[in-house]
Parts: C-alpha cells; structure tokens; sequence
C-alpha cells in the first residue's frame, strides 16, 4: 500500500514558480501544503508516498525544485528518495530531473571561478 | 457674563451665517476661475515627424535595423508626436510587434500613428496581429482584424495566462488546443522567463519589471509562434562572476555572446549563489536540443543569439532588456 499525491488532481493543473511571492501554485506552496504532510504521514506509517506528476501542462524547474529541493533540504536526501516514488508518463525525463534535485539539494555553494 | 460658548453655537446654526459662508465660498471659487482664464498658456502644438520602420521590421531577421529604429523612436517620441511609415515594409514578424508595444508601453513617449504597408502580405499581418491596438492608425481598419496575436503582461508569474497564451495559440494553429512536449516545453519556458523577470530584469530596483508575452498561431505552417519580451536590465547583469572574470571580460576577451554560451550551458552561477537556483535558461536550452523548441532566438543587451543554429552575434545596436522567440510545431 502507498499514500499517492497527484499535482494535477490535489494541486494545480498549471504549476508556477518558485515561491509564493513570485506567483500563484508555486513549488513552496505545493511543498508546506501537500507534499510534506503526505511525506510525514508516510514516513510515520512506513509506507511508500506516489507522487504523480501527470495531468499538468508542464513545469518550471524553479517549481520541481523547490518543492523536492526544498523537501530534501528539510530532511534527510536519503530519506526523500526512498519514501517517495515518482511516476509520469507525460514526460518521463523528468522523474530523473526531480531525484537529481533531490540529491542536489544540500550541496554546498559553488566556489567562484 | 458673556457666554461665548452658547452664543457662537447660536450664531454659526443661523441660516444667515450659513449663507454667508456658501456666498464667499462661491466667490472664491469663481474668481480662482476667472484668474485661470485669463493667464492660462497658449496650448503648445506639438510638431508630428515621420519615421521610416525598416523594410524588414523583425529582431529575429533584422536586429541591427530593427533596434536602431527603436533607438530612434525612442529619442525623437519623448520629444514629438510619431508617424510611422510603414510603406515600404515587406516583413514584419511577431516578435517586432511585441518588442514594440512593450517598448511603447515601457517608455514615455507621445502619440504614435502608422499607415499600412504596400506589401499585400505584410498588411494582412499588420492587421492581423493587433498592432493598431497600440498605435494609432491613419486609415480606417477593416472590422474583425484586429487582436489574432494574443498577448498579455504582468509583473508577476502567472501560470494560468501562460496556459491561456498556449490554448489560444494552439487553437489558432491546429484548429484545436492540444498537450503534446513541445506545448510543455513552452510552458516551462514562459514560467521560467516570468520567473527571472521578477526575480532578476529590474537589477538593483525593488519594483519588478513587466514582461509581455504573445503567441501567434499560424494556421498554413502549423506552428505556435511566442514571443517573450521584457525591458529590464538583461540577462548579464543578472549573473554572478569571480572579479578577476568580470575584467577579463572588461578587457575585451570573451565577450557577453560567450557568456551567454555559458550561461545556456548551465556553467555560470546564479546572482543568488545558491546553487540550486539558476536553471532555469539551461532547461529552456535543453528543451530546444531536444527539439520541443523550435527556431529560439535570444536577444539581450548586445548580443543575437540564434541558439538552434548555435549562432551568437555581437551587435552594434544594443537592446535594453530580454527578448526571447520560439515556434512550437506540434
């Protein structure tokens, strides 16, 4: 059993930017409202959290990163990955796109060249 | 005893008090009127010069022309009325037509009029696209011509007028709206320009500058046309470099079209410095590698990038702002 989370269905159809001040349905919003309660209740009943990002017309980067990004940089990256399994058939190269975030999420500044 | 208090409260509810005041009151008022009519200026005609709008009248076929005729307007508008001649215009795109009305819109300038060209092709397009919305036309426009390229503004992401200018286009083009990638990858491309002209176009202002964004659906090459437009401080001043690169690049080794090179390629930071901000160009490269973009153009500061030829000029005429064109074919 998994706790499924659609963006299209339990969001928005047309995600937006980054932060809330930015515009309307952006990654933050999405992040506090949605994914990170169904994370926590997942995580708190060990199961796998489906996130499906089918059914939108697209999305920015700003918005998959802040709400992935944003979520790894909140708890562990490890922990991320393993409770959240994505699925989209829309375009699959984003299922890559989105765990790299993920994976990113805490790098460290880069230095100046 | 004099009771002030019960005595003015007498003497300002009596009905001759009151008429008093309305009386001055009025005399006032009509000799402040008389005084304004008899010292007012003469009106001041402002004089009307003609301006000729290139025959190519298109930043993504004739930037250096087409700029160097926005300079011109810009300087000879603030200070006269404009009429364009637009007789001998053979092409005009649509990215010529949003560039300008963000540009009427963005700077001041006074009343602007054109004429229709001779060019049967270039007329139709003109009337089509929505121009005289903007300036004023010297003949009488046909009905029902106006408004097939739609367009909008803000200062602010808004994904459901990014959508909006998809559907219309779509609709226009293939005669209905449809989700394929290529309609994806334009979606992400106009959140992602609305993205960087708020966070980044206004450089060190607080208030964020406006975008304007327009699709054309052209229904005989099965293709969407966009145009994304803003007058910010272009895409250069919004990136962060090490001192040492800033006055190489001062210096005259590797100028902004390298730069930009750079930036598509994700290599550059982002102003921010956080590391994960800042892909947002590299994405929209991405997708026009991949071919969901077709024909993107970039035009920022002094550099014309015809990014899937992978072509990059300097140009002579520089352009104060970010305009970026794309066609979608599916």
């Amino acid at each position: 059993m998994a706790i499924t989370l659609s963006i299209a269905r339990d969001f928005s159809e047309t995600p937006g930017p980054r932060s809330r001040n930015e515009g309307k349905f952006s990654g933050d919003q999405f992040r506090e409202e949605h994914l990170e309660p169904a994370f926590l209740e997942a995580r708190a009943s060990r199961q796998a959290l489906e996130v499906d990002l089918d059914g939108t017309v697209g999305y920015a980067t700003s918005f998959l990163e802040a709400a992935f990004g944003g979520l790894a940089r909140d708890y562990e990256p490890g922990e991320v990955l393993e409770t959240i399994k994505l699925k989209c058939e829309d375009e699959p190269s984003l299922i890559e796109e989105v765990r790299q975030y993920i994976r990113d999420a805490n790098k460290s500044p880069r230095k100046n060249r | 005893v004099i009771r002030y208090d019960v005595d003015m409260k007498r003497l300002i509810t009596l009905r001759r008090w009151k008429m008093h005041l309305k009386r001055r009151q009025e005399d006032e008022l009509s000799r402040g009127s008389r005084h304004k009519a008899r010292y007012q200026p003469a009106k001041r005609v402002r004089k009307t010069v003609h301006l000729e709008v290139p025959t190519t009248f298109s930043m993504t076929h004739n930037p250096e022309e087409t700029l160097w005729f926005l300079q011109v307007l810009k300087v000879q508008g603030k200070e006269y009325n404009v009429s364009l001649d637009l007789t001998d215009v053979t092409l005009i795109t649509a990215d010529a037509i949003a560039v300008l009305t963000a540009f009427l819109s963005a700077t001041w300038i006074n009343t602007v009029q054109g004429n229709l060209p001779n060019d049967p092709v270039a007329r139709q397009v003109l009337l089509q696209s929505g121009f005289f919305e903007h300036v004023k036309s010297e003949t009488a426009i046909p009905p029902g011509q106006l408004g097939k390229i739609k367009e909008r503004q803000s200062k602010i992401v808004q994904p459901t007028t990014a959508w909006n200018l998809i559907e219309c286009g779509t609709a226009q083009a293939f005669g209905a709206t449809k989700r394929s990638l290529s309609t994806r990858a334009a979606y992400t491309t106009l959140i992602e320009l609305m993205n960087n002209t708020h966070n980044h176009a206004a450089g060190d202002d607080l208030e964020s500058q406006t975008w304007w964004a327009t699709s054309y659906g052209d229904p005989e090459k099965k293709r969407v046309c966009y145009t994304f437009v803003d007058m910010g401080v272009g895409i250069f001043r919004s990136v962060k470099m090490h001192p040492i690169q800033r006055t190489f690049r001062k210096l005259g080794f590797g100028g902004n079209a390298q730069l930009l090179r750079e930036i598509l390629l994700g290599l550059v930071e982002s102003s921010t410095g956080l590391p994960y901000r800042g892909k947002g160009l590299p994405a929209i490269f991405r997708k026009s590698q991949a071919g969901n973009l077709k024909s993107l153009f970039i035009v920022a500061n002094d550099v014309f990038a015809n990014v899937s030829t992978g072509d990059y000029l300097t140009l002579k005429n520089k352009f104060r702002g970010t305009l970026l064109y794309w066609e979608c074919e599916e």
